[in-house]
Parts: C-alpha cells; sequence; structure tokens
C-alpha cells in the first residue's frame, strides 16, 4: 500500500469481507431458529445447544487445519499440476499453496501489519464451514448424541466440505482444470457435499421413534414453532446475501492477469472469472422466486416447504448464477426444487429415512440438480481465464456431483457414523428418546417455580 | 516481552508483526489442541452419564407435560 489508491482498494476489499462475514453470521442464527422450531418441546435447548457449538468447534478446527487443508489439496494431491509454480506471477506470499500463510503457527494467521486479507478471507471460508454442519445439525436432530454430532459436525466442517473446495472451488482447483467443474456459489461443495454427508449419517442413525408407523408409512412430526421456522428462514435467506458476496472478489484488475491489453478492472468469482455484482442479484433474487413459486404449487402452499423452496431454488440455481441470464436461473430453480421435493417423499418412503428438515431435499438434491444443470447451460465456456484449463461440460459436472455428493458427502458421514454406532455413541438411548433430552432441565426448572410459588403464598 | 516498544522504531523497520511472545506459536498451538481433546472426552463422559441417569428415570413420552413451568 504505497500510494492512497492502492490502499484504497487493499482497505475496500478487506471491509467487503468483513461485511460478508457479519451478514453470513445471520445464517447462523436462522439455522438456531429454524432447527428449536421444529423440535418438539422437550428437545429444544439440546436442539439449540447442539447446533450453537457448531460455532466453537468448526472455528478451532478451522483455524488448526481447516484452512490449511483448503490450500494444501489443490492438486489432488497428485492429480493435477499447480499453475503457482513461481514463474505464473501466482505465487503468493512465498509460497501461499505451500501453505506458510495458512500454517496456524504462520506469522500471518494473526494481526500482521503486512497482510489485510488473510482474516477475513480465512472468516469468509470458515462461515461457509459453520454452513456445511448447520446442515448435517438439522436432519439429525432429537435423537443423536451431542458428542456425536461433535465429531461430525468437525468432520464435515473442517475437512471433507474443505477437500471438495480445494479442489472444486479454488482457481487452481484441479476439478476445475481437468474436468471443467463450475459451481460458483456452491451448489455443490456447500449443499451437495453436506446434503450427501447428512444422508449418509442418517442411513446409519435411522428415524425417531413413531416417524413410521408399523407398516412402514412416513408421519409428520412437527414443526411445533412455525414462527421460529419462519423467522429462522427469512434469516437464512438474509445471511445467504452475505455469502454470494462473499463468493466473489470485489474487484480485480484481468489485465495483467489474463495478458489482456490494458486494464480491466471487474468483480470475479472464486475462480477469478468476471461477473458482477448487480448481475449476481438479479439472479439471486430470480432464483429465490422460482424456488417459492414451485415449491408453493408442488407443496399446496404448505409453509415449511414454500420458505424451504425459497433456499432450494437458490442453491440449484448457484453454480451457474455468476453467469446465467436471470430467467434461467428463475426455471433452473423451480426445477432444482420440484426434483428436491419429489426425491425427499420417495427417499423417506423408500428407505424409512427421517430427514426431520428436509436438509437432504433443500441442499443434496437441489445442489446436485444444480450442478447437472449447469454442466448443460454453460456447456463450452471457459471454467478460468488461464491456459490449459477443461471448459465446462456436463460430463465433468455429472462427475463432480457424485465427487461432492458421493465421494466427499455420503461416504463419509456414513463411515464416521457406523463407526460411532459401532462403539455406540452415535444416538442416545431409547429411554432418553422418549422422555426427552431436556427433561431434567425442565424438571429443575418446574422445581424452581414450585418453590418460588410456595413462598411467595 | 513486548514485541513493539516503539512504533516509530518498529513502522520503520518494516516489522509488521506485532503480536506478543513471537516464536512461540507451536507452544499455544499445543495447549490449544490440548483443550480441545480434553474437551470432547471430558464431554463425552459427561453426556453419558447424563443420558444414563436420566434413562434410569424411566420417563414416558408425555411425561415431560409436567414438567412446563409457566413462569
Amino acid at each position: 500500500m504505497d500510494n492512497e489508491l492502492s490502499a484504497l482498494s487493499v482497505i475496500f476489499t478487506e471491509f467487503y469481507y468483513w461485511v460478508t462475514v457479519v451478514l453470513m453470521f445471520l445464517i447462523h442464527v436462522g439455522f438456531c431458529m429454524y432447527e428449536v422450531g421444529v423440535s418438539r418441546h422437550k428437545n429444544h435447548l439440546h436442539t439449540l445447544m447442539k447446533n450453537t457449538m457448531v460455532i466453537p468447534l468448526v472455528t478451532v478446527t478451522w483455524f488448526f487445519f481447516g484452512w490449511w487443508i483448503y490450500w494444501a489439496m489443490i492438486n489432488g494431491p497428485w492429480i493435477g499440476t499447480s499453475i503457482m509454480d513461481g514463474n505464473s506471477g501466482l505465487q503468493l506470499g512465498g509460497g501461499y499453496g505451500a501453505n506458510e500463510v495458512a500454517n496456524p503457527m504462520s506469522p500471518i494467521m494473526a494481526i500482521n501489519l503486512g497482510d489485510h486479507i488473510n482474516g477475513v478471507f480465512w472468516a469468509a471460508f470458515l462461515l461457509f464451514s459453520w454452513t456445511a454442519a448447520s446442515i448435517v445439525s438439522g436432519a439429525v436432530i432429537e435423537r443423536i448424541r451431542m458428542s456425536a454430532f461433535a465429531i461430525l459436525a468437525i468432520a464435515i466442517g473442517s475437512v471433507f466440505w474443505t477437500i471438495d473446495a480445494s479442489w472444486g472451488w479454488h482457481f487452481d482447483g484441479w476439478m476445475v482444470k481437468v474436468l471443467g467443474y463450475h459451481d460458483a456459489y456452491a451448489s455443490g461443495v456447500i449443499h451437495a457435499c453436506a446434503g450427501g454427508f447428512a444422508l449418509g449419517v442418517l442411513t446409519v442413525l435411522g428415524p425417531r421413534i413413531g416417524k413410521f408407523a408399523s407398516d412402514g408409512t412416513p408421519r409428520n412430526i412437527g414443526p411445533r414453532n412455525p414462527w421460529l421456522v419462519t423467522v429462522g428462514l427469512f434469516l437464512i435467506y438474509t445471511g445467504f446475501w452475505g455469502f454470494y458476496a462473499a463468493c466473489n472478489i470485489p474487484i480485480f484488475d484481468l489485465g495483467p492477469e489474463y495478458g489482456l491489453d490494458g486494464t480491466f478492472f471487474t468483480a470475479t468469482n472464486i475462480y477469478v472469472t468476471p461477473t458482477t455484482l448487480s448481475g449476481i442479484t438479479f439472479n439471486f433474487l430470480m432464483s429465490l422466486s422460482g424456488g417459492l413459486l414451485m415449491g408453493y404449487w408442488v407443496s399446496k402452499g404448505d409453509p415449511f416447504w414454500t420458505y424451504s423452496s425459497g433456499l432450494a431454488g437458490i442453491i440449484a440455481a448457484s453454480a451457474g448464477n455468476d453467469l446465467y441470464h436471470p430467467l434461467q436461473a428463475m426455471i433452473i430453480g423451480m426445477i432444482g426444487v420440484y426434483v428436491a421435493y419429489k426425491m425427499h417423499y420417495w427417499v423417506e418412503r423408500k428407505f424409512k429415512i427421517d430427514d426431520a428438515v428436509g436438509a437432504v431435499a433443500v441442499h443434496g438434491y437441489a445442489g446436485i440438480v444444480g450442478l447437472v444443470i449447469c454442466g448443460f447451460v454453460l456447456w463450452g465456456y471457459p471454467s478460468s481465464g488461464y491456459e490449459g484449463y477443461a471448459a465446462i461440460n456436463p460430463i465433468g459436472m455429472i462427475i463432480g456431483a457424485i465427487i461432492m455428493f458421493g465421494l466427499l458427502g455420503f461416504l463419509p458421514g456414513w463411515i464416521i457414523a457406523k463407526v460411532l454406532n459401532g462403539m455406540g455413541k452415535l444416538r442416545i438411548p431409547h429411554e432418553v428418546e422418549l422422555a426427552g433430552m431436556d427433561f431434567n432441565y425442565m424438571e429443575a426448572a418446574k422445581a424452581d417455580e414450585d418453590a418460588v410459588t410456595a413462598d411467595q403464598k | 516481552m513486548a514485541t513493539v516498544t516503539s512504533w516509530v522504531e518498529t513502522l520503520n523497520a518494516g516489522e509488521t508483526v506485532i503480536y506478543p511472545f513471537v516464536g512461540t506459536e507451536w507452544l499455544w498451538l499445543i495447549i490449544a489442541i490440548a483443550f480441545w481433546i480434553v474437551w470432547h472426552v471430558r464431554q463425552s463422559a459427561s453426556e453419558t452419564e447424563e443420558n444414563d441417569e436420566l434413562a434410569s428415570k424411566g420417563k414416558g413420552s408425555d411425561d415431560y407435560k409436567n414438567n412446563i413451568a409457566n413462569w
């Protein structure tokens, strides 16, 4: 920062990411309200604490090793070849890709007068990590042990989504180079991955007591408090604005980067290809609206599904929302919601999966649909401005969807849940589930009330 | 030991690292990771104890309704 203009640019970028982090905090507030609203009275406090503890658990592990993984796994390892080789001019800080910066003991992982970006960038990614863990949190309410969820939250929040982000959500990621994978606002890298992880856990965890009749017919449990659900989902929508902004680089000169004649200042996506904050605002709102319209229609006006469908609409269009026309974003959002809704009930009936908040559908299935459609609609677009990258294509995107939902989502979720279940550490005892996890709290509160009332007489 | 004793000298020297005890990051990291692991172990044990105690009460699915406080 040796002149006012460069200082302004750096400080603007620092402040920009800082604001996105604050906005994204609302996603977590929303998830907490949503989950509590869906859970029954006897489980409210445990449900709340389970999701609240995502914040410290994922944050400290993201500092210990999550951020390091993101920068360490770009080439697979041993799958692609990094373009950050020192000759391209992209090697940052003497070896960013080699983790000199993301190492938790690095001087740049702290207040450092020579760096204004690492902390806010770390935090923006961290908030994505909370979201990944929160997606799983909602699906497993009212029967999972807190200690098991803590391990699962760290696994998805600080390990597995991080690997997929390194592979497919980095300008140097091997999936972008080799497959032509494109996922600008994380249909796959967060939503399909976390949805797949949730499904893997649910497969082992099993349904809540009473969810299915003896003949296998599913029953609806809750939501107990539709107002908390409503406000929670509105807050998630609000935080999603911050998420979209956080996925962009706000100001970047592509001229020297791409070898253009002269300068070209623009916002870019995570792959350093151009888009605009204005354009993605069109697409965010149109895909939200497409999702709400289809959700209201297909669920016959069910509020729970209509609100969730707004979210699913955005998620389905997110992979290509840096380039889509707004009407394309709307229609893709509608298709994603239709498939997610139908898939939810088919899987529920067929495999007896009790997904308490529809997380697998809203995030997982809508995310997969978004990736596949993106492969067709953006077929032939360059996945990067740098040389040697595959173009966006349907096969690459379908393989990408399998990697996100299956390889880095469902499979690790299922394996970790199996291990925890084998140790008897996955699910709460039957008697506790019947009584309710908050029984002791409620009993103590009632005793306090009775004692105070008796004194007042 | 303070890393910075004079802002003028620090900034003139181009020093950018200003937190205390520079060079001992590994020690803080070991302490933090040790606490993190102990937290998981203690939390799991505490949860098991609480669950066993509650399970032994043999409460039914509607018994919590007697404990809903009205204040």
